[in-house]
């Protein structure tokens, strides 16, 4: 049965017919065989992630995070593999920075992707952030930490690490009244329980 | 779960429906709602920027808006995060736009060893002895599979396999966690008469983009896990049945 095809809001291989916002993109062009048949053009962000991106901040964190109290996940440190790899583990830590020295800056993290909700303390070199975050990079802020294994083809295991900071936008008065006015509401109804 | 082998492209997207005006999402707008920062100036790209549709790249995430379809992707599996913070700042400053519903979609393009094994796993989500009596040399052109959502939402979860048209010799994994914007029937299983609406379209309202941006701040990690599990299993099951994932076991 495929009943909800034609509404999906998918994205993803562009050939598929069902992929309502395929046939939408105007990016997609060159049909190969047959009206649903499409190829993207090399401006689509569908890049090859056995090539690392020069516009992402992957790194190899092992060498830069300064003292991990807990390392994230076992293995060399090396390099970025520059060849085809297997991804032979994915974990997402969600943080919030706790201190900011001079050259690092502590956080506390929390496991959401890749085993259970476990919670670290981690010390990262502060240049791991990326100069267009630079402006979220306080005290309280909170940031994402992927961290991949991957496998090369002769068998060595790298890890490799990118942190993301959150940015949400311009935050007004009347968003912070709305939010003051939901915990109140919340803070009621909690009373109201006990 | 072993992991995902070799995965040639991994996207991810944010995609919400409604009624939108793409004009509205110039560089300038952007960096006054503190959506971009200045820095980011020298990665962000416009390609198209009109009434009917508006497309941009910030970094590696790229943008489309169009009158009915705002759509965020990224092949970044480490920026995924970013699609949501950035989905939620702009419904929090397009409050009033009406909205209906919310897709967070994962894909993978797996490519494989032989065409042997690109079979196998085709076979293994399709068997082809039926097909095999009547057509000549029957491959699964695509296959997908909906199930009800696992919470009280509207909408449903739907993956599909089908032969990557990116990537050559390569396995498509999808899951698409479909969100309608609203707060859904109880169906209590496949044979509920609702079940064969699930999928029924919501109005746009602008009351629902509350609904949307409590969904991506509080259903976001389950969403994720979910998809990367889906896939995993997905893979894991038509690969074992493959000639090499036999020879393994």
């Amino acid at each position: 049965m495929n009943t909800g095809t034609g509404s999906t809001l998918q994205s993803g291989n562009p050939t598929t017919p069902g992929s309502t916002l395929s046939s939408e993109r105007p990016t997609f062009s060159t049909p190969l065989t047959g009206s649903h048949v499409r190829v993207r053009r090399e401006t689509d962000l569908v890049s090859h992630p056995n090539v690392l991106s020069e516009s992402t901040r992957d790194v190899d964190h092992a060498t830069e995070a300064t003292s991990v109290k807990r390392r994230l996940a076992s293995g060399p440190i090396s390099s970025e593999p520059t060849e085809p790899y297997l991804i032979d583990g994915l974990e997402k830590w969600e943080g919030i920075v706790e201190r900011i020295y001079s050259k690092q800056f502590s956080a506390r993290l929390i496991r959401t992707l890749g085993g259970d909700s476990e919670e670290l303390e981690a010390e990262f070199d502060s240049s791991l952030v990326a100069s267009s975050d630079r402006d979220l990079y306080t005290e309280g802020a909170i940031f994402y930490l992927t961290v991949r294994t991957v496998v090369n083809n002769r068998g060595n295991r790298h890890r490799t690490a990118s942190v993301a900071f959150r940015r949400s936008g311009r935050w007004t008065s009347a968003d912070i009244d709305k939010i003051e006015s939901d915990i109140d509401a919340l803070t009621r109804a909690i009373a109201d329980v006990f | 779960m072993a992991g995902l082998p070799a995965v040639a492209v991994d996207q991810s997207a944010v995609v919400v429906r409604g009624n939108f005006n793409p004009a509205i999402f110039s560089w300038n707008w952007l960096l006054d709602q503190d959506l971009v920062s200045a820095a980011q100036e020298d990665t962000f790209s416009t390609e198209l920027i009109t009434a009917d549709v508006t497309i941009f790249i910030n970094g590696s995430v790229r943008c489309q808006v169009t009158r009915d379809t705002f759509q965020v992707e990224t092949s970044d599996i480490g920026e995924i995060e970013r699609l949501r913070d950035f989905t939620v700042g702009v419904f929090r400053k397009l409050a009033h736009t009406p909205v209906s519903a919310l897709g967070i979609n994962r894909s993978v393009h797996i490519p494989v060893d032989s065409m042997e094994i690109f079979h196998a796993i085709g076979d293994a989500i399709l068997p082809k002895n039926f097909w095999s009596s009547f057509l000549r040399s029957p491959g699964m052109r695509t296959s997908i599979v909906l199930g009800l959502r696992p919470d009280t939402y509207a909408g449903y979860v739907q993956v599909g396999v089908e032969p990557s048209y990116t990537v050559p010799r390569a396995v498509y994994i999808s899951h698409n966690d479909h969100f309608g914007l609203k707060i859904g029937a109880e169906i209590s299983g496949r044979d509920d008469p609702l079940f064969l609406t699930q999928h029924q379209a919501v109005e746009p309202s602008a009351k629902n983009v509350e609904i949307a941006l409590n969904i991506l701040a509080e259903e976001w990690n389950q969403s994720i896990a979910r998809a990367h599990d889906a896939i995993e299993r997905v893979w894991l099951m038509a690969n074992q049945s493959s000639p090499q994932g036999q020879e393994r076991d």
